[in-house]
């Protein structure tokens, strides 16, 4: 079981340009070698637009610019959607030297995440 | 097959013996000198340390340190925790690491300068190295298990290192969690005989390698030379 010290959030207020998602004190998007994969459990998105604005996550491979997968969360004007899943059972697996990025169709949405790495 | 248990179920009681056992070859030929103690009088030893540095996330060239004392007010900074003053040379501490977060890992090297190791391909093992080393889910914070037992006595010095494998930058905490005793020690070779064929406990410092050990002066007449096996 994970331990609450273990676990870690993703802060970012995500706009056009494609953003990084690195761990708080952490500074890379790219979930390290060492590992075996990084697991993201609770996802809050809030659109601080006005108006309705599209998330997009987005895996890259290891090279940091082939992208691998990707996936929208559509937002309408200031809405905030809460998606909160157990830490054993994740919503989302970046593997190790994976990158999570994130861009949006409209500036900005405030993302919050919380996960892992195992 | 390593049995990983609560350092709780390790720690001896009054009146219980245990062996110190110091290798002197342990190559083809296995000789080691061991010495033999019975705990008179045990106290607690908890100490949360709340002083060891912020380490870089893992890949930063800040991830790891090198191997220092435990001091008070740092890694390698203030007065040494497990330096045992010279009025105690029958005080021995023994000991496991809980750590928290999980992802940081120590190494240890005691006496200083010898890094405990079990692989044997390549030595000796550096801090941030992928082997010799125990974290926070090998040994709790919280329930510091016997994969981080540690014995230190008058005069032997303990030094660690710390690694942190995870993505964030991370000031972590530890806990040394076991009892000091005050021993006695057995004086002939035929008590530890005794001891040996009683299968009473057997605590090697720093691992099986062989390394330069020094022994308080109080106890050397009374530690006692074994040769077990010899390869030819």
């Amino acid at each position: 079981m994970v331990k609450p010290e273990d676990t870690f959030e993703i802060i970012a207020s995500v706009g056009t340009d494609e953003y990084d998602l690195k761990p708080v004190h952490g500074t890379s998007s790219q979930v390290p070698t060492r590992k075996f994969a990084r697991k993201i459990y609770a996802i809050i998105a809030t659109d601080t637009s006005g108006s309705a604005n599209t998330l997009t996550i987005r895996v890259y491979q290891s090279d940091g610019s082939t992208l691998d997968r990707s996936f929208n969360l559509k937002l309408s004007a200031n809405e905030t959607k809460t998606i909160i899943s157990k830490p054993d059972a994740p919503l989302l697996t970046v593997y190790a030297g994976e990158y999570l990025k994130a861009i949006a169709s409209g500036a900005s949405v405030s993302l919050v995440m919380v996960g892992y790495d195992l | 097959m390593i049995k990983i248990k609560p350092i709780s179920q390790a720690i001896l009681n009054e009146g219980e013996d245990f062996i110190l056992a110091f290798p002197i070859t342990a190559r083809r030929t296995m000789e080691i000198a061991l010495a033999g103690f019975r705990v008179l009088r045990k106290h607690p030893l908890v100490y949360t340390w709340t002083s060891a540095p912020t380490l870089e996330p893992y890949g930063s060239e800040d991830a790891t340190t090198d191997f220092n004392y435990v001091g008070e007010d740092g890694l390698g900074e203030g007065d040494d925790i497990f330096e045992i003053p010279d009025e105690y040379p029958w005080r021995i501490y023994h000991f496991g690491i809980g750590i928290r977060p999980s992802d940081v890992a120590v190494y240890r090297a005691y006496p200083a300068g010898y890094p405990t190791e079990g692989f044997a391909w390549k030595t000796p093992v550096s801090p941030g190295d992928k082997r010799d080393y125990f974290t926070g889910a090998e040994s709790p914070f919280d329930n510091p298990t016997t994969v981080s037992e540690s014995v230190v006595f008058y005069k032997l010095s303990f030094t660690i290192a710390l690694s942190n494998f995870s993505a964030q930058s991370v000031k972590p905490v530890l806990k040394f969690l076991g009892a000091a005793y005050d021993v006695a020690m057995y004086r002939s070779k035929a008590d530890l005989e005794t001891l040996l064929s009683r299968n009473v406990r057997v605590i090697t410092v720093g691992g099986l390698r062989e390394f330069p050990w020094s022994i308080p002066e109080e106890w050397k007449h009374y530690i006692q030379e074994f040769m077990f096996f010899e390869v030819k």
